[in-house]
């Protein structure tokens, strides 16, 4: 390993390593996972005698004068109260200086992991999205951001509860010097700007020191172990072994720009229609045509093409140009409840038949019935004239 | 709009419209007759759809409301043709008892399913 100097040997080892955890009232009990920007333990609080999620984030120590302004943020993301949203608790720095933050254990698994085994019916499928696009509305109305919404940060507990975790947190953290690394910005933007398609392990690292601040991307950014860590994530690799296509695929083009003032709802609503499109076929989506010929059902089997209204909202959610989104999740998810309630989507001009057959479907029952009641009168009719 | 009001709405289009076929009919197709129809059967809707919108603000469930539809449709439509035979009119028991509970049913759902709950009341 000749090419890793003193400072990248150090840094893997932190990586790899146990955190020192010396005053805190934490023991480690378990490695939950590890994502691009640092590792999740499940670790007990000895006072209280509860399992707790514990993320270190891979990142140097922030310094001081990006703390408070850190701590501001991190106030308005631990304000966020939904059943819907993992609860933060705490964040702080470690001995080592790297940061951490405390969040309620989910029970339960990620939807990368229940993607990877089975595909819900489409009307489930959209009934959880709505479950997820709620959580994401009462944050955008409180004027969160998420950031980093994809399907390794969704939980599904037991009883059906869904949980949205990483509230903008560790990019918050990891991103504690943005306002100064001015045009280095742009540096881990020369990736692959296109969906999944034609993405290949050597962008994973790329996209993962997004994180980073630039000193740390600099000195680390052609570290193998990086995206090691990551291909083996289960499920993150769902299309063709080797070809990554987790993250990138719900990324906002604009996202993609490293531009961080760049985010905005508009690029969560991105994410969203990503990882709709996820959801239903069960693979990232990739260019624009394959919106047209996605198909939901079944892995392996044929599936069924996505009716159009819905075509129209993923296209929406994730127009290139973000002005031509939806404005918010809110407005998303309003847009899917009408779909299934059989209303007018926003997103979707209908043409006469369309809207006809949806009318029909809408009114299902009464027109069975009023159906029913001509029958009888032609019935009745022709048995008079007997 | 609340159950009651769009009961009492559609009773009346669909009572109308019910009344109106009677134009299918040579006995009633004069129009002083089939007026009568009308109104008549427009009353009838009236008082179905009103009872139905009510009873669907107390029960929750859409069932019940398509069966409680469905009775008020038929006793009603019973008593009209028991009024046609009292009145020595030629009854049509069928042409107006089957007809009236299809209204019925459609009146029942209705008001349930697009009537507006009013809020809770503490
Ligand atoms: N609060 C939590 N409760 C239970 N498991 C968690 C929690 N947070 C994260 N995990 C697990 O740890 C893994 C790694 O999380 P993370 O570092 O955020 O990476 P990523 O989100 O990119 O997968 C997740 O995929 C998940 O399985
Ligand atoms: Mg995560």
């Amino acid at each position: 390993m000749k090419w890793l100097d003193d400072g990248q040997l150090a840094h893997l080892r932190n990586v790899a390593a146990e955190p020192a955890l010396d005053d805190l009232p934490y023991e480690i009990d378990e490695v939950l996972g590890a994502g691009g920007m640092g590792v999740v333990y499940c670790v007990r609080d000895r006072r209280l005698g509860r399992r707790i999620a514990l993320k270190v984030l891979n990142n140097p120590a922030p310094r001081a004068e990006d703390r408070s302004r850190m701590l501001r943020e991190a106030r308005i993301i631990a304000a966020l109260e939904h059943p819907g949203i993992v609860p933060l608790y705490d964040i702080g720095t470690l001995a080592d200086g790297r940061s951490y933050y405390t969040m309620q254990f989910v029970q339960g698994r990620t939807m990368t992991d229940v993607l990877a085994e089975q595909i819900m019916p489409l009307a489930e499928t959209l009934r959880l999205f709505l479950k997820i696009g709620e959580a994401v509305a009462f944050a955008h109305s409180r004027d969160v951001i998420h950031r980093d919404l994809k399907p390794a940060n969704i939980m599904l507990g037991s009883f059906g509860a869904v949980f949205v975790m990483d509230w903008g947190i560790a990019k918050l953290l990891g991103h504690g010097r943005d306002d100064d690394t001015d045009g280095d910005d742009s540096k881990h933007s020369d990736g692959d700007h296109s969906f999944a398609g034609d993405d290949s392990d050597d962008h994973v690292p790329q996209l993962h020191t997004a994180a980073l601040t630039a000193e740390a991307r600099d000195a680390h950014s052609d570290l193998p172990a990086r995206s090691d860590s990551s291909t083996s994530l289960p499920g993150e690799m769902l299309t063709k072994p080797g070809a990554v296509v987790g993250t990138p695929a719900f990324m906002a083009p604009e996202q993609r720009s490293g531009n961080p003032q760049a985010h905005s709802k508009q690029t969560d609503v991105f994410a969203l229609g990503s990882l709709l499109f996820f959801m239903i076929g069960g693979k990232p989506p990739g260019p624009e045509a394959e919106l047209r010929s996605l198909r939901s059902g079944e892995r392996g089997n044929k599936g069924t093409r996505v009716p159009r209204p819905l075509q129209a909202i993923m296209r929406k959610a994730m127009h290139r140009d973000a002005g031509q989104r939806y404005a918010d999740a809110g407005a998303l998810t309003m847009d899917i409840e009408r779909y299934l309630s059989n209303l007018p989507v926003t997103a979707y001009k209908e043409n006469i038949i369309e809207k006809a057959f949806r009318l029909i479907a809408r009114y299902r029952f009464v027109a069975f019935l009023l159906l029913a009641y001509v029958l009888v009168r032609i019935v009745m009719y022709y048995l008079t004239r007997l | 709009m609340s159950k009651p009001v769009l009961g009492i709405i559609l009773g009346i289009i669909f009572g109308a419209l019910d009344g109106l076929s009677a134009i299918f009919y040579p006995a009633t197709r004069q129009a002083d007759i089939l007026m009568g129809i009308v109104i008549g059967s427009s009353i009838k809707g009236f008082i179905v759809g009103i009872i139905v919108g009510f009873v669907a603000r107390k029960v929750q469930s859409q069932r019940a409301m398509i069966i409680i539809g469905f009775l008020v449709g038929l006793f009603f439509a019973f008593l009209t043709s028991l009024a046609q035979t009292m009145s020595d009119q030629p009854a049509y028991w069928l042409e107006i008892m089957v007809p009236g509970s299809i209204v019925g049913m459609i009146l029942g759902y209705a008001t349930q399913k697009y009537g507006a709950t009013p809020a809770e009341k503490q």
